[in-house]
């Protein structure tokens, strides 16, 4: 019997080669236990070794492999290609980022802005000794459960490439990195709530988010962005009312 | 405040097509949910200037009644209800992300906010509803 066969229209782009972005065909071996990064995988062993894409772990687990398929934010060591086929598959580099090359996009925007919301715990305790043995910081399982859905991330960036508001408005925090800093904010054991608000609750922090919602959707850890940013904004109109009603006490 | 870093120059640059919004259902009905605040707006506005006309005497009211039986005014009354009604679906159907509360050791799901929203919604409109047909009450 002979083979089914695939076919793949991928995104391409060669600085220096390639003026704007092209796309390039490619007919690939179906198989049904394949998923898109194994098709790819196929091209640039069989077909093309220029063709240039970010993967590592294999598993859903890196987010490295970020890409749109079929016009949707996707990992593509999850998306199976039985769920195309027979339809072509359309790859292309994540929407909202510049692209660098083929399916490579520009990710030091997001790199940069999550470093600007420090997630990780922050602790007067800490600042003073380094952390070691003797550092021990218990936490119920409901304290846990608090953050633990949105310590999930693994900074894919496809609730990015499904955000219209991050690819309109290049200054907007964007979701994972709100998300980040709603984890470390709920934290029981953090206290660095202070240092991370005049950018979270800045206007290119989460009043910049207009609650698309989409962010939610894409993500494959459920992570729920769109939640982390909403809550947010209502437990910082809280502090805000507060500020005016207890003056002296401390928000 | 400035977040972010500086595309590097080689990059090629994202562009934002206009109709982006078309690309994908959810996005659309963002957008139509978005537009739906100006109809509600709008409405409202119409109603408030109607208002002086109402109580203005009997012959401006009895012009109030006749602009307000006119094809237009209720056709654009049906669809800014609809409108608000779609609106009025997606806030409430929010409050599960919106809100989270944690009774004793556990999380309520934020589907049981959505439905005690959607119940508290249904019961509100229908005592308004009794109150307004109720002849001794609402006249």
């Amino acid at each position: 019997m002979a083979q089914e066969m695939l076919r793949m229209v991928v995104t391409r782009y060669r600085p220096g080669e390639d003026r704007q972005p092209v796309t390039q065909s490619f007919s690939v071996p179906y198989n049904e236990d394949w998923v898109v990064l194994d098709a790819l995988q196929y091209v640039k062993d069989h077909i093309d070794g220029t063709l240039s894409f970010r993967w590592s772990c294999h598993m859903g687990v890196c987010g490295s492999c970020g890409m749109m398929v079929n016009g949707t934010p996707k990992l593509t060591c999850a998306a199976f290609l039985r769920d195309y086929y027979p339809a072509e598959v359309r790859v292309e580099p994540l929407a909202n980022f510049p692209i660098l090359r083929d399916l490579v996009v520009d990710m030091d925007d997001f790199m940069h802005k999550l470093q600007e919301v420090k997630p990780y715990i922050i602790r007067e305790d800490l600042a003073s000794a380094p952390i070691g043995f003797g550092h021990e910081f218990r936490q119920l399982p409901e304290q846990v459960d608090d953050y633990k859905q949105f310590g999930m991330c693994i900074n894919c960036m496809l609730c990015y490439a499904a955000c219209p508001v991050y690819g309109m408005e290049k200054r907007f925090l964007g979701p994972a990195a709100i998300a980040l800093a709603h984890r470390y904010n709920m934290d029981s054991r953090d206290e660095g709530r202070d240092q991370r608000m005049p950018l979270v609750a800045s206007s290119e922090g989460i009043w910049e988010c207009t609650f698309v919602g989409e962010c939610s959707v894409v993500c494959p850890k459920n992570v729920d962005p769109a939640a982390a940013i909403q809550r947010t904004k209502l437990a910082t109109t809280s502090d805000f009312f507060r500020s005016f009603l207890l003056p002296w006490g401390r928000r | 405040m400035h977040t972010g870093a500086a595309p590097r120059a080689s990059a090629y640059p994202w562009r934002m097509r206009a109709n982006w919004w078309l690309k994908n259902p959810r996005y659309s009905l963002y957008m139509l949910r978005e537009l739906s605040a100006v109809f509600a707006a709008v409405w409202v506005v119409l109603f408030l200037m109607q208002v002086p006309q109402m109580a203005g005497g009997p012959e401006a009211n009895m012009m109030w009644r006749d602009s307000v039986r006119s094809p237009g005014w209720i056709i654009f009354s049906l669809v800014s209800l609809a409108f608000v009604l779609y609106h009025a679906w997606t806030a409430f159907t929010s409050v599960g992300a919106l809100v989270y509360l944690r009774v004793g050791k556990t999380a309520t799901p934020g589907s049981a906010l959505n439905a005690s929203m959607i119940i508290a919604w249904v019961v509100v409109t229908l005592v308004i509803a009794v109150i307004l047909v109720s002849p001794t009450v609402g006249g």
